[in-house]
């Protein structure tokens, strides 16, 4: 089952793309292409375990948290700039990876439900720790390391590097074991594949993913505080943009962030009166089309793929 | 430690225990025939007691008088829900678990961002003088609205529960939970039953908010998210779609809450309940009651 290759052609189209955009000075649209760039980097640490291990990382939001305060805290109490901290926040989010190992043990809505109140109990240590560390709900100031542009870079190579590692993942053995395990799990366990180990593999990344993005958004803005770190418009965008776009597919929460984050930017103006659709919008394409929008277009040229097939009488 | 404080303490956790099982008891019941995670029962919670706040503003009724008129009324969208919308397409899903978990995590959204705009964010609360303040037994000071709320979760939980054990429709809610598969095909009217089970457990989320108004306590769209968590909390550990072990859990997880905000750090209140949850699925999967059930 090989992915065609367009979908390599596209992802370098992207990527170049994005590099050029970074090239016109600071603006609106340099941020919203940040801001792609970040929940594309999001979407598919979510894909990688709700696409293809089948599990709902429904707390990847902790991650998220996690990295932006290691940040706060490297560069306020240590004195480590913003870039050289960013491997220690995504290390750190490897590391509470690695703690709350355990979950991976839990099945289905266990590990949905364990996984979301771990990132509320993350926010709420992060809330608890001393005001001299994370400042507190006024928050840090990074503006003496304020610096956009490479910010922006940098959020550029961790969308190039997530979405490469897909790719990858996706056309490689792992990828395969990793349907497998989501598809028929004890086939799978049978013929040998290791569920925990694949399960741990897909679940580091998805956390060093959320954790870079943490690490580059509190850069970008240069402030950090309790409301950037968590909060449920990330959430709900970090869950809406890959079911829309569809997961299990590599282009799928590419395509999801491309297509909504514009909306919901434009949205943010009317509020909660966006939200109400928008949090309708997830429950129906949750319903009706479970596996989004790039799965639903594959299904259609498939079929007529195969319906060309049949009529010109190819043997399959 | 004052022993007084201990016991007070425990007294509080096991009166608002009783109060979770009720809140649970609907989530665990809507998990339990529809495997549906209605990650919205806080909100809808919410949304209850801006129901009897509105009861108390405009008929004058206290929150014992809004109990039922807000279980009915939840009721009534729990119906309306389940047959004009997607609800019950989420059951056939071949994932309806993960599904439903984000489509009412949607749902949740919209609802408080509804009532944010109808209520103007607004804390609501009603301004109920129980006729007593408060109750002592033994020198320990008991209030009286937590009585009160403990009293309307038992008598509650006791009709559920002669419901559940004692009728022909409880005996078809029982059955389906325990096989789908086995209730359709002895006849057991499937999707009936699932909308009476889906009105129930919104009506409990809706009464839930009611009892916060009987405690004297704010509703506001921000508190949604903290019952449905406590919901989850409780159910997880009682086994998820056994309700009898989600009202003994209920009363289990108000206890170590309580506890552990009279010994340590109350912030880290959802720390806590994280640890409880990840060791109870760790020790007992299956729920505290450990009903040993079979794959299918």
């Amino acid at each position: 089952m090989r992915f065609p290759r367009p979908t390599l052609l596209v992802i370098l189209l992207i990527i170049v793309i994005f590099l050029g955009i970074g090239l016109i000075p600071f603006s609106e649209t340099s941020v919203l292409f940040f801001y792609l760039a970040l929940y594309i980097v999001a979407s598919q640490g979510f894909n990688l375990m709700y696409g293809y291990t089948g599990y709902l990382p429904f707390g990847n939001l902790g991650f998220f948290t996690v990295g932006q305060y290691i940040v706060a805290i490297m560069v306020v109490s240590y004195g480590i700039s913003p870039p050289a901290s960013i491997p220690i926040a995504i290390l750190g989010a490897v590391v509470v990876s690695f703690v709350l190992y355990p979950l991976l043990r839990l099945h289905g809505i266990y590990f949905g439900l364990a996984s979301f109140l771990v990132a509320e109990a993350i926010i709420a240590v992060i809330e608890w720790l001393p005001l001299g560390l994370t400042g507190g709900p006024v928050g840090v100031n990074l503006l003496h390391s304020y610096n956009p542009t490479f910010a922006y870079f940098t959020m550029t190579s961790a969308m190039a590097i997530s979405l490469v590692t897909v790719y990858l993942i996706h056309n490689s053995h792992l990828g395969l074991a990793l349907t497998a395990l989501k598809e028929k799990p004890k086939v799978a366990e049978m013929i040998g594949i290791n569920p925990t180990r694949y399960k741990l593999m897909a679940w580091i990344l998805n956390s060093a993913m959320l954790g870079a993005c943490g690490a580059i958004a509190g850069w970008y803005v240069a402030y950090i505080n309790y409301d950037t770190a968590y909060n449920t418009n990330l959430l709900l965008n970090m869950l809406i943009f890959p079911v829309f776009g569809g997961v299990g597919t590599v282009l799928g929460p590419v395509v999801g962030s491309l297509l909504y984050i514009p909306i919901s930017t434009w949205g943010a103006q009317y509020a909660n009166y966006f939200l109400i659709g928008f949090g309708l919008a997830l429950a129906v394409v949750v319903t009706v089309s479970p596996r989004g929008l790039v799965p639903a277009i594959e299904d259609v040229f498939r079929s007529r793929k195969l319906l060309k097939e049949s009529k010109s009488g190819v043997n399959r | 430690m004052d022993p007084t404080l201990l016991i007070e303490t425990l007294i509080y956790g096991f009166l608002i225990g009783g109060f979770y099982a009720i809140v649970a008891f609907g989530a665990s019941i809507i998990y339990g025939v529809m495997k549906i995670v209605n990650f919205a029962h806080g909100s809808f919670l919410v949304l209850g007691g801006y129901f009897a706040v509105f009861l108390s503003a405009s008929y004058g009724l206290n929150p014992f008088e809004s109990l039922l008129p807000t279980f009915a009324f939840l009721a009534l969208i729990g119906v309306v829900l389940y047959t004009c919308t997607f609800v019950p397409r989420l059951m056939n899903k071949e994932d309806p678990e993960s599904s439903s978990l984000l489509a009412f995590f949607g749902v949740a959204t919209s609802l408080e961002a509804a009532l944010f705009v109808l209520t103007g964010a607004g804390y609501s609360s009603i301004a109920y003088t129980p006729p007593i303040q408060s109750v002592t037994v033994f020198g320990i000071r008991i209030a009286f609205a937590w009585i009160a709320a403990f009293s309307v979760s038992a008598v509650t939980a006791a009709v559920l529960f002669l419901y559940l054990f004692r009728t022909r429709q409880g005996l078809h809610i029982r059955a389906i939970i325990d096989s789908v598969n086995e209730a359709r095909a002895s006849g057991i009217d499937v999707n009936r039953t699932s909308m009476i089970v889906f009105a129930i457990g919104l009506g409990l989320a809706g009464m839930g908010g009611a009892i916060v108004t009987l405690y004297g306590e704010v509703i506001s769209p921000s508190i949604s998210f903290q019952y449905t968590l406590i919901a989850f909390v409780v159910i997880v550990i009682g086994g998820l779609d056994d309700p009898v072990g989600a009202v003994l859990a209920g009363i289990l997880v108000g206890l170590y809450q309580s506890i552990y905000v009279l010994l340590f750090p109350p912030e880290l209140v959802s720390l806590a309940l994280a640890v409880l949850l990840i060791a109870s699925v760790s020790i007992r999967p299956e729920g505290i009651l450990r009903r040993r059930r079979q794959e299918q």
